[in-house]
């Protein structure tokens, strides 16, 4: 119970910034227009935003959280689930985006498929875990480096994964390992999520064991 | 007498400062005030108290408990009201009431919002609008409405008007009156340890100088003021943190010493702020 708490009052402490996603998803269903990749493209793009703002509640925890009655396991723990949230509402809303676009463009290109969302969630939680990870373990107080660790686990995604897009597109430049993971995407999509949720878990685990060192 | 908390062998050390083998035990129903300068180690203290930090050695409890074997129960068992702006910025009355309530199984909600109501706190408005006096209001209101042991203070009371402050000394009164809590109070208005503290720990550079009741401390050392030429050699070594006045010396003696005084100096009995403030000169040099 202590660990849904913990979980709601991570929430309640990114309320403020809730309208921020309802712009940031307007922007991404109007952009989504203009891209080829179309669902990658808005997979993508939310997935940047989940990422920079998920780590919110680590910049804004005041005294008054500190003092809460939760012990390390329930606050880590907590922590890690409200990420792991946040990153699924982020890759369903990029799904979302996506597939309007799509529908209205009359496109069904494989991405348009569950296999996508998979893949991008799974991805999204092991860069959200490593994520919160680097904040735990490095206790970052000036405020440029805070923000450079906030800003860069999203850009890799997005720039990364743009790259992807781009060499996927021109085939004749596919590693085989690409092409066997295009013929396999159901499996690698699953396994992708299979190995985020891992990432989720064995981060958790070290941040708890940190946290019990430092209380 | 049974203590709401024992503190023993508290020590921390940070690349220049250490805070080292603090110990002290705060009865039921009593409060003392935690006195020293900036950066002597009060707030490290408290935060070690509170397990915001770690201690490298030494050991806590309060009410017989240890954060380490049951770290919720401890939590729960303090009200910790700090020197800073405690809350989520973005927070409102509304989601303070609802933290609260989500994590403090004692909480009553009914009596926050009668103290809510009572201190005219917006409920809607970011908590950031606040100004200083109305923040500590929440954060009193936020641990008054709850089943608590032990109150730690951080420099609440800093930065308040007269008026606020009284109220607050008020409210702190009340908190021990059945006996069965108590409060540990830091501070740098030490007027206000005068009024309510009944036992008085001062720190300096990390380390503990004293820990007695008000009424020991005001009686183990007296004030002296008068003209330094008049004085012996063994009446000056005696004399502790001695300042120069206008019309001759001002300092602390141990009411044992007194005697080696010429009887042209008038001896006063010494406040708090007076004893602290001389025995810090006398440490400095």
């Amino acid at each position: 119970m202590k660990v849904l708490k913990c979980v709601k009052t991570d929430f309640r402490m990114m309320k403020n910034n809730a309208y921020m996603f309802g712009i940031f998803f307007a922007l991404g269903l109007f952009l989504s227009f203009t891209k080829e990749t179309l669902i990658p493209w808005a997979y993508l793009y939310m997935l940047f935003v989940g990422l920079v703002f998920v780590t919110m509640p680590f910049f804004v925890q005041t005294r008054f959280i500190a003092v809460l009655p939760a012990d390390h396991v329930h606050r880590v723990f907590g922590r890690y689930l409200y990420g792991s949230l946040m990153i699924l509402l982020c890759s369903l809303a990029g799904m979302l985006s996506g597939s309007v676009s799509m529908l209205i463009r009359g496109r069904t290109e494989w991405y348009s498929r569950p296999e996508m969302f998979f893949l991008i969630l799974g991805v999204g939680l092991a860069v959200m875990a490593l994520e919160f990870l680097a904040t735990y373990l490095l206790k970052i107080k000036n405020p440029q480096l805070m923000s450079i660790v906030r800003m860069v686990p999203g850009f890799a995604v997005i720039f990364g994964g743009s790259s992807l897009m781009n060499a996927l597109q021109q085939q004749e430049h596919v590693p085989d390992f690409l092409r066997w993971c295009l013929a396999n995407t159901l499996l690698v999509s699953l396994l992708a999520l299979a190995a985020g949720i891992l990432v989720v878990l064995a981060c958790a685990a070290v941040c708890c064991a940190h946290e019990k060192k430092r209380y | 007498m049974s203590n709401t908390l024992e503190v023993s062998g508290l020590t921390k050390q940070y690349r220049d400062f250490a805070l080292q083998d603090i110990s002290f035990v705060l009865p039921k129903g009593y409060i003392m005030g935690y006195v020293g300068q900036n950066g002597a180690g009060k707030t490290t203290t408290l935060s070690l108290i509170a397990h915001l930090i770690r201690a490298d050695v030494g050991l806590c409890t309060i009410d017989g408990m240890t954060y380490e074997k049951q770290p919720v129960q401890y939590r729960e068992a303090i009200g910790y009201i700090g020197d800073k702006d405690d809350f989520v910025p973005d927070f409102t009355v509304r989601d303070v009431r609802a933290v609260c309530r989500d994590f403090y199984p004692t909480f009553r909600a009914d009596e926050f919002d009668a103290l809510v109501r009572r201190w005219k706190l917006p409920e809607k408005k970011k908590i950031k609008s606040f100004s200083r006096g109305m923040k500590v209001k929440l954060m009193f209101a936020a641990v008054l409405c709850r089943d608590t042991s032990l109150l730690i203070l951080d420099e609440a009371t800093n930065g308040l008007d007269p008026v606020v402050r009284r109220e607050i000394l008020e409210l702190l009164q009340d908190y021990i009156s059945d006996g069965e809590r108590s409060i540990l109070f830091s501070t740098h208005i030490l007027s206000d340890l005068e009024q309510i503290a009944d036992y008085i720990f001062f720190l300096h550079n990390g380390k503990k100088v004293f820990c007695e009741t008000k009424e020991e401390l005001q009686e183990e050392y007296l004030l002296a003021k008068g003209s330094l030429p008049e004085l012996g050699a063994d009446a000056k070594k005696c004399l502790l943190g001695v300042r120069g006045t206008d019309v001759g010396f001002e300092a602390l003696i141990r009411t044992d010493d007194a005697a080696c005084l010429p009887k042209e100096c008038v001896l006063e009995k010494p406040t708090v702020d007076q004893i602290v403030v001389h025995l810090i000169q006398e440490m400095e040099g």
